[in-house]
């Protein structure tokens, strides 16, 4: 089914993050999209996250299409400029890629090529817009375009740390929805209970809210989350859970099913982050039961 | 130095339209140099605004001051006494000096009555042009002191782009190339193997683009 459909069926909605390869060696990355194939209703393929080069996203959605996967393809704002955001958004549509979202983009200062000049020269915001107006038949200039694209937007909720910054999010969101996004990607859960308390602000918004699902690999990891991710409070429960497992992998997995299987109830749909360990994707599937 | 422009009267008057008594402040120091924002400037505006209310039936009380540099906390300080007088600031600075001034007084709106336009210096009387964009890491040393970050339209290194039509730059006939301006300079100083040295991809950290900048004196800090 493709991704819009799938929106509009009102099902949850099960999306896995694929970040492509660093290089042009694509075995690993199509290996795991074989394992993935009518398994996920959509991957999301981040453009260059946390600055880091690697291959295109639309590179990566178009050989995820081959696969017969349905891409939902990043667009960083950080790495292109206007001209370059809109060419690649008529490019996509012509690969047949049509799913797409725009972030900001992590600052040039936390990857790999920290002497790179950053562009920032539209927001997520003013990308919607930009889609909008191309669906429309004109480019953010105003001069007609030679057949009409048409997109399935998407926008992010940022994260929050606090009620004053969650009102701010909410605010965001609601004009992304007015801008023509049709569905929502919120920050990862780790606390259901906290999460269903902000869908219930969040179901006013009208489009689905697809859940961060990340997948923990280690205390450490979970440590660090905690430390540095605004609005993120992994409990010390969950931290001891991990400790004392004797596959502490294994549990990692079953705390993200778990986590899967508790948003069910609760909003659109769950996009399951591994951050470099995709190939353990059919794992979590399979202890959510999907 | 830094260089301004007024503001359009019509903008200003907006900004004036919910207030009764505000405090014209001017700098003395770059928006005097460049006449956008020095004791002269304010004096010109304080009458043109008094002018343009007056004619709309309104009064607006306007008290004129300059102070040595808005951009010094130390002087910023000499309004204290009397800011409570005032709805509101007019700064007259530079960008720098209106958030020094906000920054101070933090329950006073303050309005900016320049457009800061460039670092930049005096080409003749009356005209000003862009001769610097702080990129943090000075390469005028290998350019023959003209820099091409601030002066080539597309910021390129490593010589002109295929767009440099007899010294002027593609952008507009107007504007020299600064790469030709450079391998004339570098002719004439018999140093074209600087030229010839190819400079890497510019580190942008330095400049704007690793995110706002400050400079810490470990020797002055007190
Ligand atoms: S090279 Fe950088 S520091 Fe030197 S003049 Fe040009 S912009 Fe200014
Ligand atoms: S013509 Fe010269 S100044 Fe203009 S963009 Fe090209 S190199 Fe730069």
């Amino acid at each position: 089914m493709a991704w819009a459909d799938k929106l509009k069926s009102n099902e949850f909605a099960v999306v896995a993050e694929m970040e492509t390869p660093k290089g042009v060696d694509i075995s690993d990355f199509v290996a795991a999209a074989r394992q993935l194939k009518g398994r996920v209703d959509a991957v999301l393929i981040p453009d260059m996250s946390f600055a880091v080069m690697r291959l295109g996203a639309l590179s990566g959605a178009v050989v995820l299409k081959q696969q017969g996967l349905e891409p939902i393809v990043q667009f960083s704002c950080r790495d292109r400029n206007r001209l370059a955001l809109q060419a690649d958004l008529l490019g996509a549509q012509v690969l047949g890629v049509t799913s797409v979202m725009a972030v900001a983009g992590e600052p040039v200062a936390m990857g790999d090529h920290l002497d790179a000049k950053p562009v920032y020269d539209l927001t997520p915001a003013s990308f919607l817009e930009a889609a909008a107006g191309m669906a429309k038949g004109l480019d953010l200039a105003g001069q007609e375009l030679k057949g009409k694209p048409k997109f399935c937007l998407g926008a992010r909720i940022e994260p929050w740390a606090d009620d004053a910054e969650l009102a701010q999010r909410l605010t965001e969101a609601k004009a992304a929805v007015a801008k023509g996004a049709s569905f929502l990607v919120a920050p990862a859960v780790f606390d259901l209970e906290a999460f269903g308390e902000f869908m219930k602000q969040a179901k006013g918004l009208g489009v689905p809210v697809i859940a961060g699902v990340l997948l923990l690999k280690s205390v450490g990891m979970a440590r660090y989350l905690n430390q540095n991710l605004p609005g993120v409070a992994i409990s010390e429960a969950t931290i001891r859970r991990i400790r004392s497992a004797s596959d502490r992998t294994a549990e990692c997995v079953k705390i993200a099913a778990e986590t899967i299987k508790g948003l069910k109830p609760l909003c659109g749909g769950a996009l399951i982050i591994t951050a470099g360990w995709e190939d353990r994707l059919p794992e979590i599937l399979d202890a959510s039961g999907l | 130095m830094i260089t301004a422009v007024r503001k359009p009267l019509e903008e200003i008057m907006g900004f004036a339209a919910p207030y009764s008594r505000v405090l014209l402040l001017g700098c003395n120091e770059c928006v005097t140099v460049c006449y956008a924002g020095g004791r002269k400037e304010v004096g010109i505006l304080a009458s043109a605004l008094s002018m343009a209310f007056l004619k709309e039936g309104k009064k607006l009380d306007i008290v004129e001051q300059t102070l040595e540099r808005q951009c010094d906390p130390e002087y910023v300080e000499e309004i204290a006494q009397t800011i409570d007088q005032y709805d509101a600031v007019f700064s007259m600075a530079c960008g720098c000096g209106v958030q020094t001034v906000a920054g101070r007084y933090k329950d006073k709106p303050v309005f900016p009555m320049v457009n800061t336009m460039f670092m930049g210096a005096s080409e003749r009387q009356g005209v000003w042009a862009e001769r610097c964009a702080g990129c943090g890491e000075c390469v005028l040393g290998r350019t023959g002191g003209i820099c091409p970050v601030a002066r080539c339209s597309k910021r390129i290194f490593n010589g002109p782009c295929g767009g440099s039509t007899k010294g002027k730059c593609e952008i507009d006939p107007g504007v020299d190339c600064a790469w030709q301006l450079i391998w004339d300079r570098l002719k004439a100083l018999g140093r074209t193997d600087l030229y010839s040295e190819i400079m890497p991809a510019k580190d942008w950290r330095s400049a704007k683009d690793g995110g706002p900048r400050r400079i810490v004196r470990e020797d002055l800090l007190s």
